[in-house]
């Protein structure tokens, strides 16, 4: 039986816990012992895969788990993401491959973790995505290269393949569009609001945090919501469910609206990838990895051109009238539309 | 509870712990408490390290006999894996209780007892092992069935609120009141109070059901995934970024949502309390709500003022409960209320802290009244008062306490130092003091200019004057008419149903 290692800070609901989730669920036969440090409230996020074990150690606590799973368990390999100093721990008895994974897009965060990590006691070092990889060879020494190997991220198909036609949230007459992600540098939550300030009234701003104890960050960005007169266009949701999230992609698809991304930079694109093979319109800015994926309804727009953003979205996702789906506005209307708002 | 579900039961207590086994079956998911009492010989137990001269490790294992990954409750050591030392004492009463989550695919717990001193043996006395459903699967699990079974369209309140849990021994707010007053009407109330709930106070009642905060996505995510279609989400003063996101999502669930402001949290955290407020958060909590009610007209005004849409903000001051409109009758006569005047005795009720309560005005005042006796009940007085002999501190007391020792009292005060905070305040004990008959001298602050029987002060020279005055005032029975009149209307129920009228009536 294969047994594999993963080892990460955070047990939240988002990122990487679904990275774990979905490798876990494509691969029954193998067990997934996953251990995280901090509790973030992703927990009960895999409850339902019966091969997934999870434990949080608390950061007084990992040493000693590390050391003592690894010498009781034949691990066929042990994945370690940004925790790097559990490495030293691992146990050698069984020889088990210790791999490293990077996650993040951008070039100084991995060399910031390639500067904790002890290349010689690594077999391999994953990457998500060929943009990845270029970007870690380039940092590496030229004996250690040949230890990169691109591992994309898995999309869960039985999620995707769900096609609900009751589900439970509510838009009445607006068009919502859909963006996920953090308040941090690289999501970019900002140019999100400025598309939809840029946009007629009817489409409403659906943002998903994935968030923890961040009371002033929040608050901040609640003050950016008032500059742009965002506040009754905009629905912030706090750390959906897997089945929350499932019903979130087909209600915004059913009252046709989009989804959108504006990060700076991306590993893998995890969230474009799912809302595109859901077969939501997406529109995301051309960073990092999003070329490498092959669903026709990724729109790719130049990084930082709200007007192209919002040009698209207004293509993609019109305005539907309430009682006959058809669109609102005529295309001479929205040129006319753009020329007033965006240029005065 | 299960108890001692052993699967080989051929060890004989006491035992000398040297490297024995215990094997028992486990059901994953809920979880196993293991309670140890062991001894050591007269001659060994004042040795510095008999702490750790024995242990336990606790090994899970599935329905083949592999081995479960650690649990994380417990230490582990490298070697070993978790364990835990015993406790023990000459006598034997020393125990150790561990309790522990059974993983899933558990089916059994080996435990291994083991010697750590050989120099220092150690004798097992007692073991009990017992299971029991793991407290945070509880109330979402009880969630699940009820609402299974209930019919969506009956009502359902989510109260997301600084108050304490329910049950409380000496703390029902308006809340707290709230959920027991919409429970009674036939609701179901999931309560979220601000420390969360005792695990064996989780169900209170067959209507309330109490979670930690940290639950509240979770049950948003449980009620709306069962379609309930008749739920209020009520964010009561309590407007940290959980429930600003709760408000948002209620919203596009088709709920209806609550914003009531209670206090002045904004002041609240200049004074040093409330660090999770942010007055951005509460414009957006006011902003997005589909009602928003405050309990004073001060704060029904900063509502408005927070609202950058200038919104409607309703006032429905806080109130008293029927118990105590009970418990007091006996006061609301008019003998009663006419002995009042010949009292020399000034009551309070409440906290006592420096940061509202004016002890420079009540001590100056207590000073130039040498013949009036001040009688204070509560806590939090700051050290070192020196107060005059006429100043008494009774501590804290219960409300039939209180209602005994205030039937000496001629008038009841709420000297509060006038601030945003007090201004804000609507406090309930002006509801207790006419609730038992008793004139009130009060700084201004909620709806005491609104209240018979009341003397507000502006200045703190007016203060004394103004007890004095409502010592020397005769009431009459028209007095006590309206007096009953006014209660009649703040009873809790009343309150309840102003709200829930405001909250049916948006469309």
């Amino acid at each position: 039986m294969t047994r594999i290692l993963s080892v990460y800070r955070n047990c939240s609901r988002g990122g990487m816990a679904t990275v774990y989730y979905n490798r876990a669920k494509a691969a029954p036969e193998e067990t997934h012992d996953l251990v995280f440090i901090e509790d973030k409230g992703g927990i009960a996020l895999f409850d339902d895969l019966p091969n997934v074990n999870v434990r949080i150690t608390g950061s007084d606590r990992g040493a000693s788990y590390i050391k003592y799973v690894t010498k009781e368990f034949v691990y066929s390999e042990i994945r370690i993401t940004t925790c790097s100093d559990m490495i030293e721990y691992i146990h050698p008895i069984h020889n088990p491959k210790i791999l490293y994974e990077f996650h993040t897009p951008f070039r100084d965060q991995m060399k910031k973790e390639l500067g904790k990590i002890n290349l010689n006691l690594l077999h391999g070092l994953l990457v998500p995505s060929k943009n990845s990889a270029i970007i870690l060879r380039e940092l590496l020494p030229s004996t250690e290269v040949q230890k990169v190997q691109v591992r994309p991220n898995l999309l869960d198909p039985n999620f995707l393949n769900a096609n609900l036609m009751d589900n439970r949230f509510k838009w009445g007459d607006r068009t919502p569009i859909l963006w996920i992600g953090r308040f941090d540098n690289q999501k970019n939550a900002n140019d999100f609001l400025r598309i939809i300030s840029g946009l007629p009234d009817k489409y409403h701003g659906v943002m998903v945090l994935s968030l923890n104890d961040q009371g002033e960050i929040f608050s901040d960005f609640v003050g950016d919501v008032y500059s742009y007169n965002l506040e009754n266009r905009l629905s912030i949701l706090l750390n959906m469910s897997k089945s929350q999230m499932l019903d979130l992609y087909s209600s915004v698809k059913q009252r046709g609206g989009a989804f959108c991304s504006t990060s700076v930079d991306e590993s893998f694109g995890y969230t474009v990838a799912e809302a595109a093979a859901f077969r939501l319109p997406t529109i995301a800015f051309d960073v990092g990895a999003l070329r490498e994926h092959e669903y026709s309804d990724i729109h790719l727009i130049p990084v930082g051109d709200n007007v192209a953003a919002i040009r698209k979205i207004l293509e993609l996702a019109p305005i539907q009238e309430p009682s006959n789906g058809s669109p609102l506005f005529s295309l001479r209307t929205i040129a006319h539309f753009l020329k007033n708002r965006v240029h005065g | 509870m299960q108890t001692n579900n052993f699967v080989n039961n051929d060890l004989e207590l006491p035992f000398e712990i040297k490297a024995q086994e215990l094997l028992f079956f486990v059901e994953e998911s809920r979880d196993v408490n293991i309670v140890l009492r062991a001894s050591v010989d007269e001659a060994h137990s004042h040795k510095a390290d008999i702490g750790k001269a024995a242990l336990v490790v606790l090994i899970f294992l599935d329905k083949d006999e592999h081995v479960i990954l650690p649990s994380t409750e417990l230490p582990i050591s490298p070697n070993l894996g978790t364990y835990r030392y015993l406790n023990v004492s000459e006598d034997g009463s020393a125990e150790t209780s561990i309790t522990v989550r059974i993983p899933k695919n558990a089916t059994k717990l080996k435990i291994q007892f083991r010697s750590w001193r050989a120099e220092i043996p150690v004798r097992l006395l007692d073991i009990s092992i017992a299971q029991q459903n793991h407290e945070s699967a509880t109330p979402i699990k009880l969630l699940e069935n009820l609402l299974s079974k209930r019919n969506p369209s009956r009502p359902i309140f989510i109260i997301y609120t600084t108050a304490p849990q329910m049950g409380h021994p000496s703390i029902t707010l308006r809340s707290n009141r709230f959920a027991l007053g919409l429970a009674k009407q036939g609701a179901l109330v999931l309560f979220f109070p601000f420390g969360g709930a005792n695990q064996n106070n989780m169900q209170y009642g067959d209507d309330i059901i109490q979670f930690q905060r940290t639950y509240l996505t979770e049950v948003l995510d449980v009620v709306s995934a069962a379609r309930m279609n008749n739920v209020t989400f009520i964010c009561s003063a309590f407007s940290d970024h959980q429930a600003v996101c709760a408000i948002d999502y209620a919203r596009i669930c088709g709920w209806k949502t609550v914003y009531e402001c209670r206090d002045d949290m904004e002041e609240f955290r200049r004074s040093g309390y409330a660090k999770w407020h942010y007055p951005r958060l509460e414009m957006r909590a006011v902003d997005m709500a589909s009602t928003v009610t405050a309990v004073s007209p001060r704060l029904q005004q900063k509502m408005r003022e927070l609202s950058k849409r200038k919104r409607i903000v309703h006032l429905i001051p806080n109130g008293v409960s029927d118990d105590f409109l009970a418990k007091s009758k006996h006061a609301r006569h008019l003998s009663v209320l006419s002995s009042r005047s010949k009292m020399k005795v000034v009551g309070y009720i409440g906290h006592l802290t420096s940061s509202w309560f004016d002890w420079p005005l009540v001590i100056r005042a207590a000073a130039a009244a040498p013949d009036l006796e001040f009688q204070l009940i509560g806590f939090g007085e700051p050290k070192n008062l020196e107060l005059p002999e006429n100043v008494k501190l009774l501590g804290p007391k219960t409300h039939d306490e209180f209602i005994s020792i205030s039937k000496d009292w001629g008038v009841g005060i709420i000297p509060f130092i006038p601030s945003k905070l007090t201004y804000g305040v609507d406090p309930n004990k002006l509801y207790e003091y006419l609730a038992l008959a008793l004139p009130v001298v009060s700084a201004p602050m909620g709806g005491v200019t609104e209240s018979p029987m009341t003397e507000v002060y502006y200045n703190t020279t007016d203060f004394l004057p103004l007890l004095q005055k409502s010592l020397e005032t005769h009431y009459s029975a028209r007095d006590l008419e309206v007096l009953e009149a006014y209660l009649e209307s703040c009873r809790w129920p009343n309150r309840i149903s102003a709200a829930t009228q405001l909250i049916e009536a948006v469309q």
